[in-house]
């Protein structure tokens, strides 16, 4: 069964329309890679999957329950605070500018949600988000602060403390747009160990084309707030159906 | 001229430091208030709920408008009417509470709005709750900032602690204008005020300073 189901999903801001009627279906352990040019929606689209937004049409399923309404007295009502909770449990995000809590160590980056929001003991907490920050290559951070790492261990913290949070999802927003050159690979070296792993679907909104290439399972081109191409990397890079797919294909593999 | 007695400044100094004492406890209770009370007057402010916003901004807006001293006599004389009987100087620390916690909740509102609003999706996304939210993540980064600000408004709130001679409670002046007037010497008394104000803020700034200086993350 699909983990994640949009059906007709729309947003838009003021007169300016995002997402004109998305229909998706993500199956469990995917590995999701979004391309487009800037405005075509992706954000937004993982942005609703995170409740930071709320669609204004269409419905989105995540593991088969409704994400935006639920049940009450048999009927169909908004959902609530508890719901919202309840399905956010489902999801982590990592953002383009990490959005760690500046006046945390690294350590209590990491332990605060596990703490407080799964009710795990501190002692556990701390035990897993040591484990968290070997894997990602930063076991000796974890007394420093966010401002005292670089861009790229930044990041890296930032998907750690996400993964804290054992999420079926991760959505992952341009996390190396805010980064120096050199600072890329290692993240993107991370996301490929992740994927690999297969145990949490992946819906990644990058740029970078060959990392699409060569890391997801499946490639969405979204234009215009609706999806133009859908398919594995071999046939979206290879042999796009659209011709509007061919230009940006060609304009971004030019850089 | 007007000559000095410094044998009759000596003999009141122990009267007037009991008012100094007074004057203290006024301005570190009514401080208290003001920033515990201007902390939730700037939370309820930005509540959804406009049941809960409007009525905080109605308050501080009214307080903000009309004058200390009216607002000392009012309560000191309108309340115990209402069947609420306090001492005057418990009716000075609220009044003085009350009237500067809505400039400490500007001052909190403009640190609350200093937060990006990629920390509260943060911990949206972390699934944290609206309480933890604010305790853990929001405050800790808005509240430091503004310390310097809340700094000045316990010096203005000392300084305003004459005012509640106005309501009979025996602080620093008013204590030095009942000595003056049994011995029609003025200039010592006032004296005396005038430098224990002047020593006593030099004094309070010292602390503000560095607890400023210890609430700042290390490496930002």
């Amino acid at each position: 069964m699909s983990i994640i189901q949009m059906k007709g999903v729309k947003k838009r801001y003021g007169a300016l329309e995002v997402l004109r009627g998305v229909d998706l279906e993500v199956p469990a352990g995917q590995t999701l890679c979004i391309i487009g040019s800037s405005g075509s929606g992706k954000s937004t689209l993982l942005r609703l999957l995170m409740t930071l937004e709320r669609p204004d049409a269409g419905e989105i399923h995540i593991a088969g329950e409704p994400l935006w309404t639920m049940q009450r007295n048999g009927r169909t009502v908004a959902a609530g605070a508890r719901h919202l909770r309840h399905m956010r449990a489902k999801v982590g995000m990592v953002f383009q500018h990490f959005n760690l809590f500046p006046h945390m160590s690294v350590l209590r980056n990491m332990t605060e949600a596990p703490t407080h929001v799964l009710g795990i003991d501190a002692a556990d907490a701390e035990a897993r988000a040591i484990e968290l920050l070997r894997k990602v290559g930063l076991q000796d951070k974890a007394r420093v602060y966010p401002a005292q790492l670089s861009g790229g261990q930044r990041q890296r913290v930032a998907i750690a403390r996400a993964l804290a949070m054992r999420p079926e999802i991760m959505l992952f927003d341009e996390i190396t747009s805010a980064l120096d050159p050199e600072l890329i690979g290692e993240v993107l070296h991370l996301l490929q160990d992740l994927s690999r792993e297969g145990s949490i679907t992946m819906l990644i909104v990058t740029h970078h084309m060959r990392f699409a290439q060569r890391s997801a399972d499946r490639v969405l081109f979204l234009d215009g707030g609706v999806i133009l191409e859908d398919g594995p990397p071999d046939q979206v890079f290879g042999a796009p159906r659209e011709e509007r797919t061919r230009h940006f294909l060609a304009a971004v593999l030019e850089e | 001229m007007i000559a000095f007695d410094w044998q009759y400044a000596w003999r009141v100094l122990p009267e007037l430091g009991r008012g100094l004492v007074v004057t203290i406890e006024a301005t570190v209770l009514g401080m208290l208030l003001a920033v515990s009370f201007g902390l939730a007057l700037a939370l309820m402010r930005r509540a959804q709920s406009r049941i809960i916003a409007w009525p905080a901004a109605a308050f501080v807006e009214f307080v903000r408008s009309t004058p200390l001293l009216v607002q000392l006599y009012f309560l000191f004389y309108v309340l115990p009417d209402a069947g609420l009987r306090m001492s005057p100087l418990a009716t000075g620390v609220l009044a003085l509470g009350l009237h500067y916690a809505t400039y400490c909740s500007e001052v909190y509102r403009a640190g609350l709005e200093g937060i990006p609003k990629e920390q509260w999706e943060a911990a949206t996304a972390l699934n944290l709750g609206p309480w933890r939210t604010m305790v853990a993540v929001i405050l800790p980064q808005a509240i430091p900032p503004v310390i310097p600000a809340l700094g000045n408004y316990l010096i203005a709130m000392f300084k305003d602690t004459p005012l509640l001679s106005a309501i009979t409670v025996l602080e620093m002046l008013q204590r030095a204008k009942i000595v003056s007037a049994e011995s029609f010497r003025y200039v010592e008394p006032l004296t005396i005020v005038g430098l224990a104000f002047l020593l006593v803020s030099l004094i309070a700034a010292i602390p503000v300073r560095r607890l400023e200086r210890n609430l700042r993350t290390p490496g930002a």
